[in-house]
């Protein structure tokens, strides 16, 4: 929808353009241009970049591309073709190819660039570009391109590079088929639906004589016409729309579990089989008019249910976020890319600034800054030196690095975290859908009834006595039950997934609602991973003092020191006397005279405080000592209140892999008592939920992020991932979480607790429904009227109900 | 190299441009010709030939099936070509379709007027052209499917769906509602009777309109609405949805069109419901369309194009709304059989028939002529002209059917009715016609203007008879994995189609071959009897006049009615009707009890002069009946083709017919003579009052 | 009413034959994306229209 009006607003702007395009805007991407480069027509372009396209699509007759485009077009960029070498690699590339023979290839890319009709346009005809591109079609809301291709001509490389140099460089990540399947099923269901639907209604249609005149239709032809219709229009409906309800009864059947689909398909069956028999017998007109207004309805709660399935894709696939191809560089010849997959210990490789440590390797390199926060969740950087041990995970911070690669990939660091059993959690998950733990009970009391029916009409009339044993099964065949719990959840995990909480599935929405403890990771989550800030406010000193400093940091490569720099608006002394850094303590120089240390406690002269070593750089400028600068996290917005209110709720707890400085400021947030550990480690983290667990306060949910807590994630009952960019990696886990909603918890729990009114509501209703019907169907006076009326009418306010009462509550906590 | 470049066929488009300006002048001029005829029935002419009665269906067959008709075709083959981005599969046969329809509307020029008619409203053709429609309509779908086989876009976007359905169910309707039992060449007998025969002809109407008027022109709707705005379509998910729910509702909703008649009541209730269920998508596509415009209605002031569109689509979202309104029993008591029908009809055709076709030829022509419109200010002319028009005649309508409606209702407080003389009713209502024929006229004359301005805009420009277009190449599906069933029919998805429709007729046939064979089990009436030999040639009198244009033959269960014209219709009079004649209009009274009700004489001078017995009288004179003689010859033919269709006469009988007849003849010549007129037996006027004096007594006989 | 046998008969073909028209295109995807082919047909591919370089 979003996409929609964006769009028609793109198409706004395109007349607006259109009118008043000035000179100076770039002809192709419309950006600020400084009319310096321009072409034959004038059109002034703002880079290199630009104009070369602007030229491309010109010689290909593409010219529409400008009445189409908002004067927006992607900004083509300067690409590193060698980057994409790993491409070649016959592995990688099927990792890709959704299709290929001798001649061509199918492969279907992301290409987030894409946001206007021009692109399509653009995009769609990229055969005039290339010969090699037999066909390019665009999916403009999935933001993906689908491409069939001339091997010969146009290699995959080949393909993405030119999409690159158009502006729209694909996104490179496996997977875009996986969510193939779900569409596929969904795509099934549609089928099951559309035949139900259709079925529902000639059924209907043909009943109509009944309906109006008691009787129905009395031409002999006519009616026996219309009955075998009704009958033949029922078997697909039953075997083909209904099939996977009794699949699933008799895998409960098989599993000694009584799930709800088993009345369900007795219900079906006894539908059925009444029905033809009264059709037959010529007694009555049967009710599978009903049977297909319930099969239709069952499904079309199924539909909601697979829509929600759209708003996420889990990728459970730790490669998808490592590099795919890393370049290695071998004695006396040219360096290479290989794919991961395909290092060797003892290879030597070559890691730029931002690229992940792909496996566990010896740092050749003099010395290099690692972001380990991906590991250990600690945010600042870590310094190594030749010779140190680097693991897999970490991302260079920093010039480019040779490593000694001791491990191929397989046996890395992050691949043992994950393949440990733990992680394959949910196999025997004792839990049980509410819906599963009330058919439990419903099911044998149904049984029981229609059996005690049956019995008891049994010395009276024989008749009667099946019709009731059918007609309890019939009525009280629980489509609204079955109906309640899909249908709520299905909205409720919408809702969700508008307001950025990505539900697995129902039964975890049901969890969810029974939640009794909380635990939070603290870094990246409770804070921002990005900025790390600092706290001056533990200094006095003056313009000159800052000077000093600034101008020592400005020599220094440690982090720290060039952030300290950064914050420092004051200017600088040009010359330095003397600079001496001493690696891990800190720096000492001599300006203008002047003798500025800065570094730890010891390091100026000081001797140790007790508490909260680490992050307090101190200052000296020749004796004076003018106190520390603090390195301090920031806490997301709304956190302080929003974990306010879920204290009333739930029992909450910390694990935090950082040092404990920040306990203080924690158990003010979180309430004096409140458990909240620090300096703990992936294991440990896994540790203490484990424990947790076993004092079994109910229901235990992790929030954390980063791979380090995919253990723990996978250890507590509900793991919730925080992701702060969508797309980028997600560990396993039940919830993902937009970390700008994370302010919202509060609201979106409370919302998922009041699902259970509704589903109780709900209950209440049909069995309401049951219960009248039941005592029509026990005293055998159950008309084809009622249950066709009562039947349809129960699951349809039941749906409503859902649907309702899902908006209200949404409403009432202020979600989207 | 992927890459060709193809050529559009823009010929065949023009041609049919041309032919829809042509033939809409045509049906438009009989249109406001009969308009005033009913405002001063001397505008007939005199002559047998341009009489109201005749010239009814020429009208609605001329701006239906060549207007309208030709219209569709033009903007089929205009858009189906870019859709596809394929040229028509044949030339040839596009040239076939273009002739062979020009063809039939001739032929159906040249018939009707004779009198030459099955009397079926919209299927009045007799069964040679009904049989080269068929022919012609096949080609028109087999060129397009194959063109769709063979396009080279993988999507069928949803203006394709609707062309197909529109093909598929056309060809169905047609070839059901038109089986029919030939007695020579250019004469048959609807081989369903009465209340049969209405069911099936009204199943065939309705949908005639849904699937001939409606589906063709939305397919054309998302079509040239999105490339006219230049904006995509409001929501495409919702075309898609109002095409596939249109298509699966629409097939039952006929039935509405017999609301009170003889029909089961279930049956009647069927259409009702459906045609409620209607509103939901049509309106869904209105919708869609005008939204389509949203953030444009700057551009909308300006073009004339634009304007025309939105007026179609509006008129569409009245006439789909006002549609199921009618089939609500209320409604329908008051509307059904008065002018508010008609009016309710011209919203659909002149609002969203006319206006979009001339909105798409505004479009389209200067485009295909590589050149500008001659003048936009002709073009506004148009506009205004044409819906101020509709306007005049649509209003003049609803007005005159509401009052003429409650007049037929209206008691005095004694308990009698206020206008127990049907004339008076229509006196007063005169002035409505004539406003109509004036909206008639301003309707027409914009529509001139427009001929000239295209004529100019052809001029200015020249016809690009094969606009060059590049194209990709369609590669071969390379399937994975799948049933290989559903694989061969993605292969040749559309060959599928027409096997289906095949399965459908012979599915049909053999459905029906039994059910015209057994004896009709309606209720029959002992006393109903086949008609003698004589009425039956009246009665293809009455049918040949086309007094069913005028007269109804239904009298619904109403006070109102009982007391006006006697008993209401039993399903059981018209097992030997073949057609029925219920008709569907009341220009003049009802005529089901008018047997034995005047005498001869008056029926005769009635015929020759109306006014002398009904002063006022808006019916044309028909001296020449008195003139002309029956053909004798037929008489057996027509005995032995009812004794096949089930009407029981004795074995043998067709050789002592016309003994009967001229019998029967006498009589009435004797009882003429008593009153001073003298008469010729075999004249076609005997006939008629022979027929006339028949009609819905037998059922009195049995008191 | 046995006519009504038939126009059932003949409705309920027709509509089954766009009932596997449906399901065939569900099948074959064409309704995997139903957006972008909405702005597809506004894309002129005709050679008179497309080259005509506007002076910037």
């Amino acid at each position: 929808m979003k996409t929609l009006i964006y769009l028609a607003l793109s198409f706004e702007m395109a007349t607006q353009q259109t009118t008043t395009s000035t000179r100076f805007k770039c002809a192709h991407c419309g950006d600020a241009a400084t009319g310096a480069l321009t072409d034959r027509q004038g059109n002034a372009f703002c880079c290199q970049g630009c104009a070369s396209v602007h030229g491309l699509l010109y010689q290909f007759n593409l010219g529409n591309f400008y009445e189409l485009s908002d004067l927006k077009a992607v900004k083509p960029r300067e690409i590193e073709q060698s980057r994409y070498d790993h491409l070649d690699d016959q592995s990688v590339e099927s990792l890709f190819l959704s299709y290929q023979d001798e001649q061509i290839y199918k492969v279907s890319l992301k290409l987030p660039q894409i946001h206007c009709a021009a692109c399509i346009y653009l995009l769609e005809n990229l055969y005039r570009f290339d010969a090699g591109v037999v066909r390019s079609e665009v999916d403009f809301l999935k933001k993906e391109a689908h491409f069939t291709v001339k091997k010969q001509k146009l290699s995959f490389k080949a393909l993405v590079i030119l999409l690159a140099q158009l502006g729209y460089e694909p996104q490179l990540h496996h997977g875009l088929d996986q969510n193939k399947t779900v569409a596929d099923e969904e795509k099934a269901l549609i089928r099951r639906l559309a035949v139900a639907g259709f079925i529902f209604g000639n059924i209907m249609l043909l009943s109509f004589p009944e309906y109006l005149s008691p009787g129905g239709v009395q031409e002999p032809l006519l009616r026996s016409v219309i009955q075998t219709l009704i009958i033949l229009l029922s078997l697909p409906l039953l075997f083909y729309s209904g099939r996977s309800y009794f699949e699933q009864a008799w895998l409960g059947l098989r599993k000694r579990d009584l799930n709800i689909n088993i009345p369900i398909a007795l219900g079906m069956l006894a539908l059925f089989g009444r029905s033809v028999f009264e059709i037959v017998s010529g007694i009555g007109h049967g009710y599978l008019d009903s049977l297909a207004a319930l099969i239709f309805f069952l499904l079309i709660g199924r539909y909601f249910q697979q829509k929600t399935y759209d708003h996420l894709s889990f990728e459970r696939d730790y490669r998808s976020f490592f590099p795919l191809g890393v370049t290695r560089s071998r004695p006396n010849q040219a360096n290479e890319e290989v794919p991961i997959s395909k290092l060797q210990a003892g290879d030597h490789i070559l890691v730029r600034n931002d690229e992940i440590i792909p496996t566990d390797s010896i740092l050749n390199s003099t010395s290099t800054l690692i972001d380990y926060s991906f590991v250990t969740g600690e945010s600042a950087l870590q310094e190594k030196f030749r010779g140190d041990v680097l693991y897999a995970g970490g991302k260079i911070a920093g010039p480019l690095v040779e490593l000694e690669v001791i491990k191929a990939v397989a046996q890395g660091y992050l691949t043992r975290l994950w393949n440990q059993e733990y992680f394959s959690k949910g196999q025997d998950d004792p839990f049980k859908t509410i819906t599963n733990r009330i058919s439990q009970y419903f099911t044998p009391a149904i049984l029981l009834l229609a059996v005690g029916g049956l019995l008891f009409w049994l010395p009276t009339s024989a008749g009667t006595a099946f019709q009731v044993f059918a007609a309890v099964l019939i009525i009280a065949c629980p489509c609204a039950l079955a109906l309640s719990a899909p249908f709520t959840y299905g909205h409720a995990m919408r809702i969700l997934g508008r307001n950025g909480l990505f539900v697995k599935n129902s039964a975890v929405v049901d969890k969810l609602s029974q939640l009794k403890q909380i635990v939070f990771d603290k870094t990246g989550t409770l804070t921002r991973r990005d900025q790390a800030g600092l706290d001056l406010s533990a200094l006095n000193w003056e313009e000159n003092d800052q000077m000093l400093v600034k101008t020592a940091c400005q020599h220094s490569t440690h982090p720290l020191s060039r952030q300290l720099a950064d914050v420092l608006s004051c200017s600088v002394y040009d010359h330095t006397d003397l600079y001496d850094e001493q690696q891990g303590k800190g720096i000492l120089a001599l300006i203008q005279g002047h003798e500025v240390v800065i570094g730890s406690a010891t390091f100026v002269g000081l001797n140790e405080i007790g508490h909260n070593q680490g992050t307090r750089v101190y200052i000296r400028i020749d004796n004076n000592i003018l106190g520390f600068v603090r390195f301090k996290n920031h806490y997301r917005k709304g956190m302080e209140n929003s974990i306010a209110t879920l204290s009333d709720t739930y029992t909450l707890a910390v694990l935090s892999g950082d040092n404990d400085q920040e306990r203080h400021y924690l158990q003010q947030v979180f309430g004096q008592q409140t458990n909240i550990r620090f300096n703990q480690s992936p294991a440990g983290k896994l540790e203490s939920i484990q424990n947790m667990k076993q004092h079994d306060l109910g229901l235990l949910m992790m929030v954390g992020d980063g791979l380090n807590d995919a253990a723990a994630l996978r250890q507590a009952d509900i793991g919730m991932a925080v992701s702060e960019k969508s797309g980028q990696f997600t560990p396993a886990s039940d919830v993902i979480i937009d970390a700008e909603q994370l302010s919202k918890l509060h609201q979106l729990l409370r919302f998922v607790r009041q699902t259970r009114i509704i589903i109780f509501s709900n209950l209440s209703l049909s069995l309401i429904y049951n219960i009248t019907g039941l005592s029509f169907a026990l005293s055998g006076l159950l008309t084809p009227v009622v249950s066709a009326i009562l039947m349809p009418v129960s699951s349809i306010t039941v749906v409503l109900n859902a649907t309702l009462m899902n908006r209200y509550f949404a409403t009432k906590n202020k979600l989207r | 190299m992927s890459q060709l470049t193809i050529h559009y066929d823009n010929r065949i488009v023009r041609d049919f441009a041309i032919a829809t300006l042509v033939w809409g002048v045509v049906g438009m001029l009989v249109g406001v010709l009969i308009a005033f005829q009913l405002v001063d029935p001397a505008l007939n002419l005199g002559n047998q030939y341009t009489t109201f009665g005749r010239l009814r269906p020429l009208h609605t067959n001329a701006v239906i099936f060549a207007f309208v008709g030709n219209a569709i075709f033009m903007g089929v083959y205009y858009s189906l070509q870019r859709l596809t981005k394929a040229r028509m599969w044949s030339d040839k046969l596009s040239k076939i379709n273009f002739w062979g329809w020009q063809l039939i509307i001739v032929s159906a020029a040249l018939t009707l007027p004779f009198g030459i008619t099955t009397s079926k409203e919209y299927a009045e053709l007799e069964w040679p052209i009904d049989i080269a429609i068929a022919l012609i309509w096949v080609v028109f779908g087999l060129n397009m499917i194959m063109t769709i086989v063979k396009r080279r876009e993988k999507h069928m976007y949803v203006a394709i769906w609707f062309y197909l359905a529109t093909f598929v169910t056309v060809a169905v309707l047609h070839i059901v509602n038109s089986f029919e039992l030939p007695i020579g060449f250019l004469k048959s007998y609807s081989m369903y009777a009465g209340v049969q025969d209405a069911l099936v002809q009204w199943w065939y109407g309705h949908n005639a309109v849904a699937f001939f008027l409606t589906t063709p022109f939305l397919g054309l709707m998302y079509y040239f609405l999105p490339k006219a705005a230049n904006r995509p379509v409001y929501s495409y998910r919702l075309s898609i949805i109002h095409f596939w729910s249109l298509i699966f509702i629409y097939i039952w909703a006929g039935p509405h069109h017999l609301l009170y008649s003889s029909l089961p009541d279930w049956a009647q209730s069927l259409g009702v419901v459906f045609s409620i269920m209607l509103i939901a998508p049509s309106w869904g596509g209105m919708i869609n369309g005008l939204l389509t415009l949203r953030g444009a209605w700057d551009k909308v002031r300006e073009d004339p194009i634009l304007k025309f569109m939105v007026v179609a689509v509006t008129a569409y979202g009245m006439a789909t709304f006002e549609g199921p309104m009618h089939s609500l029993k209320s409604v329908n008591a008051l509307s059904h059989f008065t002018d508010w029908i008609p009016a309710h009809v011209h919203v659909g055709t002149l609002g969203w028939n006319g206006f979009f076709t001339f909105a798409i030829m505004y479009w389209m022509v200067p485009r295909m002529f590589n050149t500008k419109l001659y003048s936009q200010k002709l073009a506004n002319w148009h506009f205004w002209l044409g819906t101020l028009g509709m306007l005049f005649w649509v209003i003049a309508m609803y007005w005159s059917g509401i009052a003429q409606g409650l007049m037929w209702k209206q008691f005095t407080p004694e308990g009698y009715l206020q206008y127990p003389n049907f004339l008076e009713t229509v006196t007063q209502i005169i002035p409505m016609y004539a406003i109509r024929g004036v909206g008639g006229l301003m309707y027409l004359t914009g529509f001139c203007i427009m001929i000239y301005n295209i004529v100019m805009t052809m001029k200015s420009g020249k016809l690009v008879a094969n606009e060059a277009a590049v194209v990709n190449e369609m590669e071969k599906s390379h399937s994975t994995a799948g049933e290989s069933w559903h694989r061969k029919l993605e292969g040749r998805p559309l060959t599928f189609t027409i096997w289906v429709t095949v399965a459908i007729l012979i599915g049909g046939i053999v459905e029906f071959v039994p059910t015209f064979l057994i004896k009709s089990n309606v209720p029959t009436i002992a006393a109903v009897l086949p008609y003698t030999p004589l009425e039956l040639h009246g009665r293809d009198i009455y049918i040949k006049e086309g007094c069913v244009g005028c007269h109804s033959q239904m009298i619904r269960p109403f006070r109102s009615e009982t007391e006006r014209y006697g008993e209401y219709s039993k399903a059981g009079e018209f097992v030997y009707d073949h057609p029925f004649l219920w008709g569907s209009k009341r220009t003049g009274p009802d005529l089901h009890r008018i047997g034995a009700k005047y005498p001869d004489a008056w029926h005769y001078n009635h015929m020759v002069a109306p006014t002398s017995m009904s002063p006022g009288s808006i019916m044309p004179a028909y001296p020449w009946l008195a003139e002309q003689n029956i053909d004798l010859r037929l008489t057996p033919k027509m005995i032995n083709a009812m004794r096949s269709l089930g009407v029981p006469y004795a074995a043998g009988y067709q050789d002592q017919a016309n003994a009967d007849l001229k019998k029967q003849a006498d009589k009435i010549v004797a009882s003429l003579k008593k009153d001073g007129i003298k008469a010729v037996p075999e004249s076609e006027m005997v006939a008629l009052i022979a027929y006339l004096q028949r009609m819905g007594t037998d059922i009195k006989k049995s008191k | 009413m046995e006519i009504i046998v038939l126009l059932i008969c003949i409705s309920l073909l027709v509509a089954l034959g766009f009932l596997a028209a449906f399901i065939w295109s569900i099948r074959s995807g064409q309704y995997d994306d139903n957006y972008t082919p909405g702005i597809r047909i506004l894309f002129e591919d005709s050679t008179e229209t497309s080259d005509k370089q506007p002076k910037a």
